[in-house]
């Protein structure tokens, strides 16, 4: 633990003393040595299915076929980001102080470090030590603009809330140590000789806070949008995930008889997805938005999770891979396609100066291979084949559709109400992307800024492009990505051999993915040469014979939400601001009409919370300043306690 | 008989499915009609046009037809005609087939998008919704029917539909189930009026009014195309699994031409419905497929 302060503290003075210029090509260089290290480790760990343990000292690394896919997950995604960060930051770091600079890059390599060490500790001290410089270095980054009063309160309720996670997996952490070690080892002695709820509850919420569950999940739409592009990339791809990888590690200690533990798991799971893409819907911030789909496909993620538990408690070991391989290949696919959104909602940002997306407007005609790949991203991420989303949720299906043939009527109940959200999920998720790849890209431009966008910026380019290139793949070919998962499952929750059903079931998918591209490349093909010898013409849009329109006479995104709005109405809180038109008016005046969706749930949180603030400064009566007072306080205590130990109370 | 008749006998059903529709609605109107191939008679001309793209639009307008098409059509080789082998089927085909059509709606509503207009994006908020709150109608009749039959893939569920007391009941609930649904995915009466001409009317036809030429050809390809597949998923509730192959061939095509008929005859008697009423009755349809199931979850 020592080498590891002195490392951080010395790497923070090296990147001190560099000249501004050169930080990032140090942080390039740092973070491509630690990727190649690590992920040469990681694919022979997969590889060779051994594990590889260093214990010395107060120091317990595993890494286990979990960790190797996290880690690999983790290097992919950091390098993306830094890539796509050498163009983003171009114009923007300039007008930062060195210090700024400095922490910036820092924290990143910071960042890197600790989620690769995270997932790799095993004793609680370590993990715990990890988690919290995991933390304290995402409250740094996103604290990038912290010159805005609005991103600062953003980043310390980030801050407060990661500490109460923090607080809870330490309890957890105890309640479930021994003398001996206190870890994930002495979790799963635990586990065997308790009730495994109560602690199973403190980490869910633990880790929870950190991966965004209903209810958990206040920090994440204010984190997101603070932060610059690359580093909400960061956040929504890797670091949320460190929530999901504890998760994973406590269930992988679970008893086997844990069924309405992985009832309760799939159903809550179900509604963090529902809510998290309802709210998404009304947002017009377009990194609010996708802030509110990384709840949602956390969501998913958990039901997959949920699956997995139940199949482990009907010991019907092809449940369990189907569960638990679609979640952890559902984390996989959503760092790929939300970092990939990320950057695009990134670009958009730098290049029309506002997060708005009513200002933004046919932007497809001035970076058109930006909206291409924003375009491939939301196809994924509604999990439309042939990208990678489908694979993920299709395993997710398949493995709910198997539970529901089972005798208990619980199970069916649960199953079917699972189906039905992922159902709904999906289309609401289709009813979004459409809204956003729409309005921000197709159309007219809505605002000057619009009109004027653009410009080339290769290294942004190349960063997006890189996600992009796994999303496809692992769309159409995901036999070869569902192979290391189901190894990684096995391992982990130890199941047997039998009933492997993912990998003829992938073979499918790859026909049908490669099946339906031929089909419109030939479609394609043939109205091309339909039309080569024809003259087509262009023509203005039709509206209804009326010539006159303007940019202002399209859709805009609040009236396309506007359908789904008024059937959810009473969930969404929304609030239209009107201005009152005067009883006499003989020419008609200039009008103007607002709208917003506060979130109703994390009104409801920060009511709570000022209300404790309020009972907790009325007791600072207490506090006088005078010492004497504190000596009758003193006194008093002692007292008290004579008194209850007289009485055989204590 | 080999598997290609599947596909085959889908596109044959295609062909003669608008052609039908108009001639029942022309004779209860007392005219005497289009030909039964009229419809492909247009597809004809369109195909041999040349476009008119209109200006605010991008690669998005000129691609998507295509797409939506080609979604369609691997769509259809999914759905197995009863009696025949099925082109290809594994557990969980259903699925492929339910996000298939859902990409051909994200392209349509994004080609709707592309035109920057206020019509269109009218259209796309309403097909955006009514397609958003029918998918889980569809889930859930997948999921009474993988229930009742302990099969995961459209074949298997043909194969296992065996008879008991409440078969018919099941039966009868769900092809009324997937003739709404079918009414809902194809813009008809009286979800959509297919030939009103008031922008401020139309669903699926206004965000359409920008394509023309080969483009337009593919998007009545494809709703040919799915009227014919909704027709082949309704035939499964209705043909039993026991008799011969061309009995089942016979019983399929009249079943066929009586979907088509019945289509014309509510074009024709029905007007469409308020928008407002439009939500109430998809949600509905979900609400009736939930009732099925609760019939065989205790059944």
């Amino acid at each position: 633990m020592i080498w590891l302060l002195a490392f951080i503290i010395g790497v923070f003075v090296l990147f001190s003393l560099t000249k501004p210029a050169f930080k990032s090509y140090l942080l390039s260089f740092l973070v491509v040595i630690t990727v190649v290290f690590t992920s040469r480790l990681a694919i022979y760990v997969l590889a060779s299915g051994n594990t590889l343990r260093v214990q010395s000292g107060s120091l317990d690394l595993l890494m286990d076929s979990l960790s190797s896919v996290f880690i690999l997950m983790i290097n992919f995604t950091v390098l993306s980001q830094l890539i796509f960060s050498f163009g983003y930051l171009k114009g923007y770091a300039e007008n930062k102080t060195s210090l700024k600079t400095t922490l910036h890059y820092f924290n990143i390599f910071l960042v890197h470090i600790s989620m690769l060490l995270v997932v790799c500790m095993r004793n609680a001290t370590g993990f715990l030590i990890c988690w919290e410089l995991l933390s304290l270095s995402t409250f740094v980054l996103v604290l990038f603009d912290g010159e805005n009063e609005k991103i600062r309160r953003s980043a310390i309720n980030y801050f407060f809330q990661m500490h109460l996670g923090l607080f809870l997996i330490l309890t957890g952490f105890f309640m479930s140590g021994s003398t001996t070690s206190v870890g994930f080892d002495a979790l799963h002695i635990y586990f065997s000789m308790h009730k495994a709820w109560p602690v199973y509850l403190l980490f869910f919420i633990g880790f929870g806070l950190k991966a965004g569950f209903l209810g958990l999940h206040t920090w994440l739409p204010d984190a997101h949008p603070s932060a610059p592009s690359h580093i909400s990339a960061l956040m929504s791809g890797i670091i949320i995930k460190m929530g999901i990888y504890g998760i994973l590690r406590v269930t992988m200690s679970l008893p086997d008889q844990s069924l309405y533990i992985g009832i309760a798991v799939l159903l809550f799971s179900s509604l963090t997805g529902l809510y998290g893409v309802m709210q998404a819907i009304v947002q017009h911030d377009i990194k609010r938005l996708l802030a509110f789909h990384s709840i949602e496909n956390i969501g998913i993620i958990g039901m997959g999770i949920g699956v997995g538990i139940m199949g482990r408690s009907l010991d019907y070991d092809p449940l369990s891979y189907l569960g638990f391989g679609g979640a952890i290949l559902h984390t996989v696919n959503h760092s790929l396609f939300k970092s990939l959104l990320f950057y695009g909602a990134g670009v958009v940002v730098k290049a029309t100066h506002t997060h708005n997306i009513e200002k933004m407007g046919g932007l497809i005609r001035k970076m058109p291979r930006t909206a291409i790949l924003f375009l491939v991203a939301s196809l994924a991420i509604c999990g439309l084949p042939p990208f990678n989303g489908f694979v993920s949720e299709f395993l997710i299906y398949s493995g709910l559709f198997r539970s529901l043939q089972d005798q208990s009527m619980l199970i069916t109940v649960s199953s079917l109400l699972a189906i039905i959200s992922l159902a709904l999920i999906g289309g609401f998720a289709i009813f979004c992307f459409t809204k956003v790849f729409g309005i921000v890209f197709l159309g007219s431009p809505r605002s000057e800024n619009a009109a004027e966008a653009g410009g080339k910026n290769v290294m942004m380019e190349i960063g997006q492009a890189l996600p992009a290139l796994l999303i496809v793949v692992i769309g159409l070919i995901p036999a070869w990505f569902v192979r290391p998962v189901n190894i990684c499952v096995q391992k982990s929750f130890s199941l047997g051999d039998s009933g492997i059903p993912s990998l003829d079931l992938m073979q499918n998918i790859t026909t049908g993915s490669l099946i339906f591209v031929l089909a419109i490349a030939l479609l394609t093909g043939l109205r091309y040469l339909l039309l080569r010898k024809r003259q087509v013409k262009t023509g203005p849009t039709w509206g209804c014979g009326y010539d006159a329109l303007t940019v202002r006479h399209q859709y805009t995104a609040t009236s396309y939400a506007q359908e789904y709005q008024k059937l959810y109405g009473p969930m969404l809180g929304f609030q239209p601001h009107r201005y009152k038109i005067p009883g006499v008016e003989i020419f008609p005046g200039a009008r103007s009409f607002v709208s917003h969706t506060p979130e109703k749930l994390a009104k409801v949180f920060s009511g709570f919370f000022i209300r404790t603030v309020c009972m907790a400064r009325k007791m600072a009566v207490l506090q006088t300043g005078h010492v004497r007072h504190y000596a009758l306080y003193l006194l008093l205590y002692l007292m008290l306690l004579l008194l209850l130990t007289f009485f055989n109370v204590l | 008989m080999c598997f290609e008749m599947s596909v085959l006998i889908i596109i044959m059903t295609a062909i003669l499915f608008p052609g039908i529709i108009g001639r029942t609605r022309s004779i209860l109107s007392g005219r005497k009609g289009p030909g039964l191939f009229q419809p492909w008679k247009n597809i004809w001309v369109l195909l041999n046009k040349s476009e008119v793209i209109s200006r605010t639009g991008s690669l998005i307008s000129q691609l998507a037809p295509a797409v939506i098409l080609a979604s369609v059509i691997v769509a259809s080789t999914l759905m197995p005609v009863p009696g025949l082998s099925p082109l290809w089927s594994f557990h969980g085909d259903f699925l492929l087939f339910a996000y298939l059509l859902a990409m051909g709606r994200f392209f349509i509503i994004i080609n709707a998008f592309d035109a920057g207009s206020s019509f269109q994006g009218m259209g796309a908020a309403r097909e955006a919704l009514y397609g958003l709150l029918i998918e889980p109608a569809f889930f859930l009749l997948i999921a009474s029917v993988a229930l009742l039959t302990g099969g995961f893939s459209f074949e298997e569920f043909y194969q296992s539909l065996a008879w008991s007391k409440s078969l018919p009941l099941i039966s009868f609930s769900a092809a009324f189930i997937i003739f709404c649904i079918a009414l809902v995915e194809n813009s008809r009466i009286p979800v959509d009026d297919p030939r009103t001409h008031l922008e401020l009317t139309m669903i699926h036809e206004v965000m359409v009014l920008d394509v023309s030429g080969p483009n337009f050809a593919y998007i009545q390809i494809a709703s040919y195309l799915k009227f014919a597949i909704w027709g082949t998923f309704i035939s499964f509730f209705a043909i039993p699994a026991g008799i011969g192959t061309g009995m089942k061939l016979v019983l399929f095509f009249s079943l066929q031409t009586a979907f088509a008929v019945i289509i014309g005859i509510i074009e024709s008697i029905k007007a469409r419905f308020r928008m407002e009423r439009n939500t109430h009755f998809i949600i509905t349809v979900s609400a009736v497929t939930m009732v099925i199931f609760i019939i065989i979850l205790f059944s």
